[in-house]
């Protein structure tokens, strides 16, 4: 069966500019896949692309198996670079109107989405009055509207507050899990990403440099022991006499990269103790998605 | 199609502009009035500290075939504006206001989007330009105009009706123009551009020509003097009609939309 998205060799160049270079990838159906990079790094192009917005210099696109020109839109949601809609019209007229080109009549569906992004308490004010919280949920509501199968989303938790961002990540997981909807997302909120995709893609002056599953964020990130304590420099003297390699951080703590202070923290525990420097503060922490990704890009 | 059409309508139902442009149109009959009663009698005109010495400028009669002829000519050059406008507003808008986007991967047709703002515009203006004549014909009426007859008012609607028509085509490069442009200041540029070599080509003499002159010729506002139009005029008026339609279309279908 052909994989939902499939993109061969995309390439995208505005004069010497590569905005997009040689890009493959697979997105299959019911996955979450997260486009990560920095800004300027050809996640929109992609996307404009996926979307048949901008042809291709090289390369292709297909969703389904089938050419992005004309395409299967009525299978597709989506929300690009924010969300834009018709100030003079009210959330409910806005989505009508896309509810009406996208071929779906029913009020009930308008309804439907109102209800489930929350948007009741402003159904019928004017779109050009919604904060930029609301504008963003009207831009999702429009993409959801329709049921589409493949969901296509550049950076949707713009503008939203922790609890629409929380919102939003247990709506497209609940859309994946629960309907097999596709996902396709961007975002520059790492941590966002790291919880909510099955699959990351790491964008890089418009190459993918690395993809990994989401498990493999965990595995591949760092790990370290961070200690502190009240006598900094007793501290680091006595785990260097008792053989570890202690790192002092600009945050006034010491970072140990021992797999064996990292597997047994209750021996530097010991050690400190009995050195007369006991640790007030001892926990085994990892990179975060942001470090990981920079050590990405970096190598 | 009827979906991308109930959308424009709504779109437009719900803007203001539907009401400038029709107060634009209404100003325009009840200017063409007011010269009329000027040009009835210029010493009641005088005294009632009214204009009458420029109303006097037109050197014609208060009666229906000079201001149906006013009307026509209206039509010609507010048309280009108001017309123009309304062409800019409806393409230029989904630019300017970044909805574009939003009608680049669905399954309407981008073309039929396209025709849909077409058709929402040929209506819109065929309603100004009922509106228009209507208000012509309630001014004239209670201005008790003389000179009525049912084949001159006939005739002289017709000529508002063609040089409107005409008008409509000549509107369609300025839908391209606010397309191609992503906005609304290059379409109003490409108006304001065919409006004054309009009116420079067509005191050349060489209106028939350009068509952008050819509805001004049609409505008689270049002189009794000037040449009419001819088929290559109407002709040519037609051609840039389509030729604003298809590139219009082929834009919005083939164009890179990356912004």
């Amino acid at each position: 069966m052909a994989p939902v998205i499939a993109l061969r060799s995309l390439s995208k160049h505005y004069g010497d500019l590569a905005a997009v270079a040689d890009l493959s990838l697979d997105v299959g159906a019911g996955e979450i896949y997260a486009l990560l990079g920095l800004n300027g790094a050809g996640k929109t192009t992609t996307i404009r692309m996926l979307l048949g917005m901008i042809r291709p210099s090289s390369g292709s696109v297909a969703l389904w198996g089938e050419s992005v020109r004309p395409g299967p839109w009525a299978r597709v949601g989506y929300l690009v670079e924010g969300p834009a809609a018709y100030p003079e019209l009210t959330v409910v007229e806005n989505l009508t109107v896309a509810a009406r080109l996208r071929a779906s009549r029913g009020r009930r569906h308008v309804d439907e989405v109102i209800e489930r992004l929350n948007l009741t308490a402003y159904a019928t004010r004017r779109a050009g009055t919604l904060s930029l919280g609301n504008a963003q949920r009207l831009g999702l509501a429009k993409a959801l509207l329709h049921k589409p199968e493949l969901l296509i989303l550049d950076e949707p938790a713009n503008g939203l507050d922790p609890a629409g961002v929380a919102e939003i990540r247990s709506l497209v997981r609940e859309l994946s899990r629960e309907h097999g909807v596709t996902v396709v997302l961007s975002s520059h909120i790492l941590t966002e990403v790291a919880r909510l995709a099955t699959r990351i893609g790491v964008i890089h002056h418009g190459r993918l440099v690395r993809e990994l599953d989401a498990g493999d964020v965990a595995a591949q990130a760092r790990r370290r022991l961070s200690v502190s304590a009240r006598n900094l420099a007793a501290a680091e003297r006595a785990l260097l006499a008792a053989g570890f390699s202690p790192e002092r951080t600009v945050a006034g703590t010491l970072d140990l990269a021992d797999d064996r202070a990292i597997d047994a923290p209750e021996d530097v525990a010991v050690v400190l103790v009995s050195a007369g420097c006991p640790p007030t503060r001892l926990v085994v922490e990892q990179d975060d998605l942001e470090t990981f990704f920079l050590r990405v890009v970096e190598s | 199609m009827i979906d991308a059409l109930f959308t424009e309508l709504l779109k437009a139902r719900r803007s203001r502009v539907p009401w400038v442009t029709a107060l634009a149109f209404a100003v325009a009959a009840g200017v063409g009035g007011l010269f009329m009663f000027i040009l009835q009698d210029q010493g009641r005109a005088r005294s009632l500290g009214l204009l009458g010495t420029k109303a006097s400028l037109m050197g014609r009669d208060a009666d229906w075939p000079t201001y149906l002829a006013f009307l026509a000519q209206t039509t010609a050059v507010g048309g280009m504006l108001v017309f123009g406008l309304v062409s800019v507003w409806l393409f230029g808008r989904e630019f300017s206001q970044n909805t574009v986007k939003d009608l680049l991967a669905l399954p309407t047709a981008r073309t039929t989007i396209v025709l849909a703002k077409f058709v929402v515009a040929g209506l819109w203006c065929l309603a100004l330009t009922v509106q228009l004549v209507l208000l012509g014909l309630v001014i004239g009426s209670a201005l008790r105009l003389p000179g009525w007859s049912a084949d001159l008012v006939a005739s002289g609607v017709a000529t508002v009706a063609a040089t409107a028509a005409m008008t409509m085509l000549l509107t369609t490069p300025i839908a391209f123009a606010a397309s191609a442009g992503r906005g609304y200041l290059p379409g109003v540029g490409v108006m304001m551009a065919a409006i004054f070599f309009a009116q420079v080509i067509a005191a050349l003499g060489y209106g028939r020509y350009f068509p952008w002159s050819v509805p001004a010729l049609v409505s008689g506002l270049v002189g009794p003097d000037s040449d009419p139009p001819g088929l290559l005029g109407l002709l040519l008026v037609l051609f840039v009609g389509v030729v604003g339609v298809v590139a219009a279309a082929l834009w919005w279908r083939n164009a890179d939309q990356d912004r």
